[in-house]
């Protein structure tokens, strides 16, 4: 390896040579521009050297880059120097899934939960439109703390052909890792997804027994019996494995495709029905209907109205018009009475105010309304501002456009995070480069950077003069904005800083992190420890992988979704005592905000669109009206609600745009027109619900913006 | 006594046959017919497995090429190469079971092991037209051909109605009795002409005649009468 050391390919410096596959040999590399460690896989010359695979080779990596999955390891660069085709892609250390097999079987529960997480990431592969073939132990990479990801996706079919018919390989060769080969490889026969299922069953097999369906060693052999002999009983290896488990197995391991599984999402809803056992699930990955269950605060159950509609509890969320009157039922501050006194008034009360606003007084009501807080805090991403005299809804229609107002200077890396500063004149940004700079709206020039910061900053939070931000480096910064050098630094964190919020009050500030979620108090004398709410390494609702965080407009409770627990989640603020969690089989909640002033938040999903959750009625609705399968399935990074509390804002992975959502109208998202072509992953509102910042960039952190975006409401009536 | 000698033929390379070009995924299509037929040769199923593993090493290591097959047929080529390989093993085992009489009986045309791989390669062939049915659904939107005929064939004395009625609770909408009639006929044809195309990837050089014959041979004629 010595000689291989200090080889540079374009701005990859090889350092050390990890290991070496069919496809080449992986090195362990640092991106000399960003300064990070990554694995850069070079593809073998006699490969690179065709310029109709390499071709392919390039279009079918970009696609599978284009893909961002918590369960696939992310392909951060594809290239060609010098006639030598590589791939950069995101350091693993953890080892893999074969690793684990030197030591024995599994248990089954650990096997299940290690091919579902797979799974869920093949599902990804699969709806982008590729299959995976060559799923095998191997190829399932772990990291620390449990998080499992698929590699080497996208690549098998180099393999295969170099233009859509011709074989690429010299005849008798055979590529590819014959113990958890398809029938249909083996035969060279067209294939589909259903391929990738029968090696995840495979793989499933051999991580419950310790060894594969079809160990023969020597691989013609190997395939002969993948063609021809039944898939084996693993029970008859390990008696100890549940019937389910043997269920799957058989399904994907089918010989015939029809028998198999449809979809990688039908087989995940059998391998979470298995690691929750009593929980009916669709064929979709979703919860089959169930009625709606009483629920105790603390309770950690997956409940639906219907198939089609996974997370939701009652149908409809409101008619276009009608009053939502809400309160709280426990934990009740003084707002919250205000709200019950209200409410305790009754439908009367309700009714009238119904038809004041339908007869067009609510359009004054909300005048004063936007008029009203003049000092409530920043919105940071995820999070909602508290509005103590909002009114109720006012379903007078207005239509609501963006404007932009600022294109500020493009950025060389993804700017993951802005917060307005709590006057609005400036804001706060930070990057993947480890930069955390404020703004001057007004000039559009960065006013100053704030030191001490390392690594790359994924989340970024300001209110009440305090300024935080974490990222790659488990830590995070806490500055006084009047500062430029930290106030306080937090560090052991277990995993990279996901998602940061400071409360409304200044008082608490909460961090999600790839591995927990703790809750701090914020005083003079800095952060101070209330409570570790989630933690993987205890069995609490929230583990893993925590995407947003936001307080409620009262500072009193704090909502979290987490990805991989496929969990929402609420808990007491002052306490941290868990008030309520809802899970869901298949999927994954992404952002989250409370709507102000109002016991509710607001999460989105990767594919069922966007919920609200009312806590008091412990009931789950969709935003968007019709089904599911209407919606657009969007990885949406931050949304947060307009201080009307009537529209939602959203932004994540669809080329930059910005989503409104109406909340009462139940429409299809509006959208800004002046898409960036990357993604969003900053989003902060103003105080006052008329300005929007938005931020991201491409997900190689190549180039970011920062866009200030101007809300303009125009009545139709 | 003489045997095919598919040894010799194994030594020697042609491209004039397609399949030839990669026989592995050749035999791992019909892989459920061999194993059949050793098994239905040798009788013991450690040893088949072992006749089994050197049949692989022979197709791995020398190809094929079927320059003596009779009528053309990768079929008779095949079940040649496998026989040959199960003979040469039982002879190798020195049992007393195993006489010249027995190895004799084994090439009749009308063995058992003969009827066997017939049955399975059959068997082979029709799930394979049907997996390229499915797939031809799965790739064609709106396409119904593959759950039409999979539905006639699960239950072919219902009647139309009852199809149609069926099929329509499957995909979400009505299906009229006529309209049913009219996908299963449209799916059979489709189905015709799978079997054919599959049954002609099996034979070298293939004449109309060629063919019928292999299909008559492998009663699959009434499957495809009248799309021919």
């Amino acid at each position: 390896m010595a000689q291989e050391r200090d080889i540079q390919l374009g701005k990859y410096q090889l350092k050390a040579r990890l290991g070496k596959g069919g496809m080449g040999v992986v090195y362990l590399a640092t991106d000399s521009r960003l300064k990070r460690d990554v694995a850069v896989k070079i593809l073998p010359r006699s490969l690179a050297s065709n310029p109709v695979a390499v071709k392919r080779f390039l279009r079918e990596a970009r696609v599978a880059a284009s893909i961002s999955h918590p369960s696939i390891v992310t392909i951060h660069d594809v290239d060609q120097i010098n006639g030598q085709c590589f791939l950069v892609m995101e350091l693993m250390t953890g080892g893999t899934a074969q690793d684990l097999l030197q030591r024995g079987p599994l248990d089954w529960k650990e096997a299940t939960r290690i091919i579902a997480d797979t799974c869920h990431g093949l599902a990804a592969i699969h709806e982008a439109g590729l299959i995976h073939r060559d799923i095998k132990p191997s190829n399932i990479m772990l990291a620390p703390k449990g998080v499992v990801k698929l590699a080497d996706f996208g690549l098998a079919k180099l393999t295969d052909s170099t233009t859509d018919s011709k074989p690429l390989t010299v005849s008798n060769t055979i590529l590819g890792t014959p113990q958890f080969m398809s029938p249909e490889q083996c035969q060279g026969d067209e294939l589909d997804s259903r391929c990738d299922l029968y090696s995840l069953g495979a793989t499933y097999f051999a991580l419950l027994t310790g060894a594969a369906p079809f160990p023969d060693p020597q691989p013609l052999q190997c395939m002969f019996a993948h063609c021809s002999t039944p898939v084996p009983d693993p029970r008859k290896q390990r008696s100890e494995i549940p019937a389910e488990c043997v269920d799957i197995i058989m399904k994907a391991m089918a010989k015939k495709r029809a028998d198999r599984f449809e979809s990688a999402r039908e087989m995940l809803a059998a391998l979470r029905a298995c690691l929750n056992p009593g929980q009916a699930v669709s064929t979709d990955g979703g919860v089959k209907a169930s009625g709606t269950p009483t629920l105790s605060p603390g309770d950690s159950m997956s409940f639906g109205a219907s198939s089609a509609e996974p997370w939701a509890t009652t149908s409809p969320l409101v008619n276009p018009g009608q009053t939502t009157v809400i309160m709280k039922t426990e934990g009740a501050d003084a707002a919250a009475r205000k709200r019950m006194i209200l409410a305790i008034s009754g439908g009367c009360l309700a009714l009238l105010i119904g038809l004041l606003l339908w007869s067009g007084v609510g359009r004054t009501n909300s005048g004063q309304a936007e008029t009203g807080p003049s000092k409530l805090g920043n919105v940071g991403p995820g999070n909602s501002s508290p509005r103590p005299n909002r009114p109720i809804h006012n379903p007078v229609k207005q239509s609501l456009r963006l404007e932009l107002a600022a294109d500020f200077p493009a950025m060389s890396t993804q700017v993951s995070g802005v917060a307005f500063a709590d006057d609005a004149k400036s804001f706060f940004s930070g990057t993947m480069e480890g930069t955390v700079q404020q703004w001057n709206i007004a000039s559009r020039q960065p006013m100053r950077s704030f030191a001490g910061v390392k690594q790359g900053i994924r989340a970024i939070a300001a209110r009440h003069n305090w300024l935080v931000a974490g990222g790659e480096a488990k830590t995070v910064w806490l500055w006084n904005t009047g500062s430029d050098q930290p106030r306080a630094t937090l560090t052991n964190f277990e995993g990279e800083i996901s998602s940061l919020a400071i409360s409304p009050d200044g008082k608490k500030l909460a961090v999600g992190t790839y591995s927990e979620l703790k809750l701090y108090q914020l005083n003079d004398t800095g952060p101070k420890l209330i409570e570790v709410l989630g933690k993987s390494t205890n069995s609490t609702v929230i583990c893993y992988m925590v995407m947003s965080v936001a307080f409620s407009s009262d500072s009193q409770w704090i909502a979290a979704t987490s990805w991989t627990d496929k969990a929402v989640a609420v808990w007491n603020a002052e306490t941290g005592a868990l008030r309520d969690v809802k899970r869901h089989q298949a999927d994954e909640p992404e952002g989250i905000s409370f709507i102000p002033d109002e016991d509710r938040v607001v999460f989105a999903t990767q594919h069922k669109g966007l919920y609200v959750w009312d806590l008091s009625q412990a009931t789950i609705q969709p935003v968007e009206a019709g089904p599911p399968a209407n919606r657009k399935p969007r990885v949406v990074r931050t949304l947060s609600v307009l201080p009307d509390g009537q529209t939602i804002a959203a932004v994540g992975e669809w080329g930059g745009l910005i989503s409104l959502y109406d909340l009462h109208q139940k429409t299809v998202p509006v959208e800004n027109s002046q898409a960036t072509g990357t993604s969003s992953y900053g989003l902060d509102i103003s105080v006052d619900g008329t300005l929007l910042l938005l931020s991201g960039g491409d997900k190689d952190h190549r180039k970011g913006f920062i866009q200030l975006w101007k809300v303009v409401r125009e009545s139709s009536e | 006594m003489t045997y095919d000698t598919p040894k010799s033929v194994l030594e020697q390379i042609s491209t004039c046959w397609p399949m030839i070009n990669n026989p592995v995924q050749f035999v791992m299509r019909y892989a459920r017919a061999i194993r059949k037929y050793v098994g239905a040769v040798v009788r013991d199923s450690e040893h088949a497995e072992e006749v089994a593993q050197d049949f692989l090493v022979q197709v791995f290591s020398q190809g094929f090429c079927p320059q003596n097959v009779s009528r053309g047929r990768f079929r008779d080529y095949l079940k040649s190469a496998v026989r040959y390989v199960a003979i040469s093993h039982l002879r190798k085992r020195r049992d007393s079971t195993v006489t010249e009489e027995m190895l004799a009986s084994l090439i009749q045309p009308d063995s058992e092991a003969d009827r066997a791989w017939s049955a399975e390669w059959r068997s082979c062939l029709l799930e394979r037209v049907w997996q390229l049915l499915e797939l031809y659904q799965r790739e064609s939107s709106g396409n119904l051909y593959y759950s039409v005929l999979s539905q006639y064939a699960a239950d072919p004395d219902s009647d139309s109605e009852t199809h149609a009625a069926r099929l329509g609770k499957k995909i979400g909408h009505s299906v009229r009795a006529d309209t049913f009639r009219q996908y299963l006929s449209r799916a059979r044809r489709h189905f015709a002409k799978l079997i054919v195309e599959e049954v002609r990837r099996t034979l070298q050089d293939p004449t109309r005649e060629d063919i019928e014959q292999e299909l008559i041979d492998l009663e699959l004629m009434s499957q495809v009468r009248g799309y021919l």
